[in-house]
């Protein structure tokens, strides 16, 4: 390849900038502009000399700039190298470039149509030697299996990498019924795992398509509301929770009604022991320089008189101890 | 039943077990196996075919342990008696998937070392009484056409009339039994399930036909047997399930054959949920409300578990399995829910199991 390079001078306009393989190309910015217009090209671009008008195979700001400010185009021809060899000489022209999920992505999809499993596994590990660790061409070779529509999500930040595993799960008409959910909402990596496993375990349980459950559980309604983005994203994730948890997110609402006024009145929080597991409650308050202690003292005392602290009691015996599990459950093959 | 070990296409020994009573008995029952020595600080010689490896280890760890319970739950104070690690039958929701690093199936040949450990701990205290087993890191029985290794323990424990010895298993093998001298000391445990668990999620496990009739055998030979229903687990027809299997154990074993049976509802670490949720088969009893517990591993809901427990238990009790429930890695707020009582008003669950398991004492 080296002994048939040449350094020459083109019009950019009659290269062609289409390929495939220029899968991270981009406009340039106004920065980048002005240090062409001010200094001139000083690196050449590349190109391949196939059949036909000359294609780029990295280079795709200076070519666009130099078609901008009407220069011409100092390139390079290094031979005509195959699809993968485009590919990795236009990776490795953009080696300084910090990549993120949707670039791997954007390479991975290139790859994947002209290498085998064990080459595309190759090349997303150097890709990504920096970026993401070990998982990370595992993560990547998993998102290229969704339709590519998806990736423009992936792109804006609506959703992170790792939920492609959730995603690759679902058939066509839940993935449908699901885009709309993150098509204009931005979710955390934590929200957007959380909701999407709680709905496919939700969906499992209830033997029904995650489509009849969105609507079943009533997500659309809250995702057509006039609620802000955040909050739409908080009360659909607390939703989704509530579905797939709907016996412990009962006893929660119900714990914290029963303790609100109590605690609302004075400095103590009262909490149950994490998913009710034991009858112990945490009581919690703090107190600053100059607080007044006793006050905190008084409080606590108040509890007690006031059987606070028996009311929870009572309530653990009644709705902890499995009896009111099997009352409903009589109920329900009454 | 097919047998468990029919998998085994390799043997991996380490080159100081190799003239052991255990590898002698694995040679000769495994003729078509290929094997591989290993030698000091040399690297294990196979790798990516963990199912079909049996590999025989000179075991330099301690071989008497306390059963992995956690502070936050009852334990019932079992000792564990570490002959191996892993299992050749492959039930679904098995915590050893997750438990070990690997799946290799161990078996610890340096027996001679495991009898000096344990002549030191139980002979070295004659006062003291020892509930040991061998079912918490492997299945007791499984390997024992193999090894022989359950007669040999029980051959060697025969001198030690203050430790009795559980064997755990799923399967039916019984050789074990004509190397018994003393049946009172010898508990012979079964775990047991509801019918379509046993045929869903323990492959490669005895029906559970099978294993009350095995259970049956050993009663009328004169030994007390000890069931598990661990894991409970939950499931759309439940009910009707262990109703089945409590019904069962009627049809097969008399109270009195039964020295004690555990109830334990499926726990495990999260990374075993993670690898089951991801397997392409759907498992119902994974969809239920599981939380984190006390001790950081996924339970069902407190209010659930109890329920299920409680309906258990009292389909024991109308058929007069009564004083021999307990409940496996609870807490006493469950105890009282589901038994009405807690650990504490017996004396203690392991001193409560001792007694269970040494009637006429030591």
């Amino acid at each position: 390849m080296a002994a048939s390079q040449r350094l020459f001078t083109i019009s950019p306009f009659a290269v062609d900038s289409s390929g495939d393989w220029l899968f991270w190309a981009e406009a340039p910015e106004e920065e980048f502009l002005q240090s062409i217009r001010e200094l001139g090209q000083l690196e050449p671009v590349l190109v391949s000399e196939d059949e036909g008008p000359p294609a780029l195979l990295a280079g795709y700001k200076r070519l666009l700039a130099c078609r901008e400010l009407g220069l011409d185009l100092l390139a390079l021809a290094p031979g005509s190298p195959d699809p993968v060899a485009r590919g990795r000489i236009y990776a490795e022209s953009n080696r300084q470039r910090q990549l993120d999920a949707a670039d791997l992505v954007r390479a991975g999809r290139y790859f994947a149509r002209h290498l085998d499993a064990q080459g595309l596994d190759s090349v997303l590990s150097e890709l990504s030697a920096t970026e993401g660790g070990k998982r990370m061409p595992d993560l990547v070779r998993t998102w290229l299996r969704l339709d590519p529509q998806w990736d423009e999500l992936l792109r804006a930040g609506h959703l992170p990498l790792q939920a492609a595993q959730a995603l690759t799960r679902l058939n066509n008409e839940d993935a449908k019924a699901l885009w709309p959910f993150f098509q204009n909402l931005r979710w955390s990596r934590n929200n957007a795992l959380h909701f999407l496993g709680w709905l496919e375990e939700a969906a499992s349980r209830e033997r029904s398509s995650l489509a009849e459950l969105l609507s079943s559980a009533g997500l659309d309604q809250i995702l057509e509301s006039d609620l802000s983005p955040k909050d739409r994203i908080r009360r659909l994730a607390q939703l989704a929770r509530e579905t797939r948890y709907p016996r412990l997110t009962e006893l929660e609402a119900e714990f914290s009604a029963m303790v609100r006024d109590a605690s609302r009145a004075g400095p103590w929080r009262i909490a149950p022991e994490a998913a009710f597991e034991s009858d112990r409650i945490h009581l919690s308050t703090s107190i600053g320089p100059g607080q007044d202690l006793e006050h905190a003292a008084r409080e606590l005392e108040r509890l007690h008189r006031e059987g606070i602290l028996e009311r929870i009691r009572q309530w653990q015996r009644n709705r902890l101890g499995g009896a009111a599990e099997e009352e409903s459950h009589d109920k329900d093959t009454e | 039943m097919e047998h468990p070990t029919r998998h085994i296409r390799h043997v991996v020994a380490d080159e100081e077990v190799l003239d052991t009573p255990v590898a002698t008995r694995v040679r000769a029952g495994l003729p078509e196996a290929e094997w591989h020595v290993r030698g000091p600080g040399q690297p294990f010689p196979l790798s990516g075919q963990d199912q079909n490896v049996l590999y025989l280890k000179r075991y330099l760890g301690r071989f008497l342990r306390f059963c992995p319970g956690t502070s936050k739950y009852r334990c019932c104070g079992y000792r564990i008696v570490h002959i191996g690690e892993n299992c050749p039958l492959s039930c679904t929701y098995c915590i050893l998937r997750a438990y070990f690093q690997d799946n290799v199936l161990k078996v610890w040949a340096n027996q001679e070392d495991l009898w000096q450990e344990l002549d030191r701990e139980i002979g070295g205290r004659p006062d003291r009484l020892f509930r040991v087993g061998t079912g918490e890191f492997t299945d007791s029985l499984a390997l024992e056409p193999l090894t022989g290794y359950s007669r040999d323990l029980i051959a060697f424990l025969t001198n030690y009339d203050n430790c009795c010895l559980e064997l755990k298993t799923k399967t039916t093998d019984l050789s074990w039994m004509t190397e018994v001298r003393f049946p009172e000391r010898v508990l012979p445990a079964w775990s047991l399930n509801a019918p379509e668990v046993v045929a869903r999620e323990e492959k490669g496990a005895a029906g559970l036909q099978e294993r009350l009739a095995a259970a049956r055998e050993c009663a009328e030979s004169g030994f007390r047997v000890c069931l598990h229903f661990d894991p409970v687990l939950c499931y759309p027809g439940w009910e009707e399930g262990y109703d089945t299997a409590v019904d069962m154990i009627r049809d097969y074993l008399r109270p009195r054959d039964i020295a004690y049976l555990s109830l334990g509802s499926f726990r495990c670490m999260p990374e075993l949920a993670r690898q089951l949720t991801s397997c392409e088969q759907r498992r119902d009893f994974l969809q239920q409300e599981f939380v984190t517990g006390l001790d950081g591993k996924l339970r069902l809901l407190r209010p659930l578990r109890t329920r299920q427990l409680r309906r258990i238990a009292e389909r024991l009790r109308s058929r007069g399995i009564r004083e021999q429930i307990y409940l496996c890695m609870e807490s006493d707020e469950v105890w009282r829910d589901v038994l009405g009582y807690t650990p504490k008003d017996l004396g203690g669950l392991a001193h409560h199991l001792l007694r269970r398991a040494f009637p006429h004492g030591g």
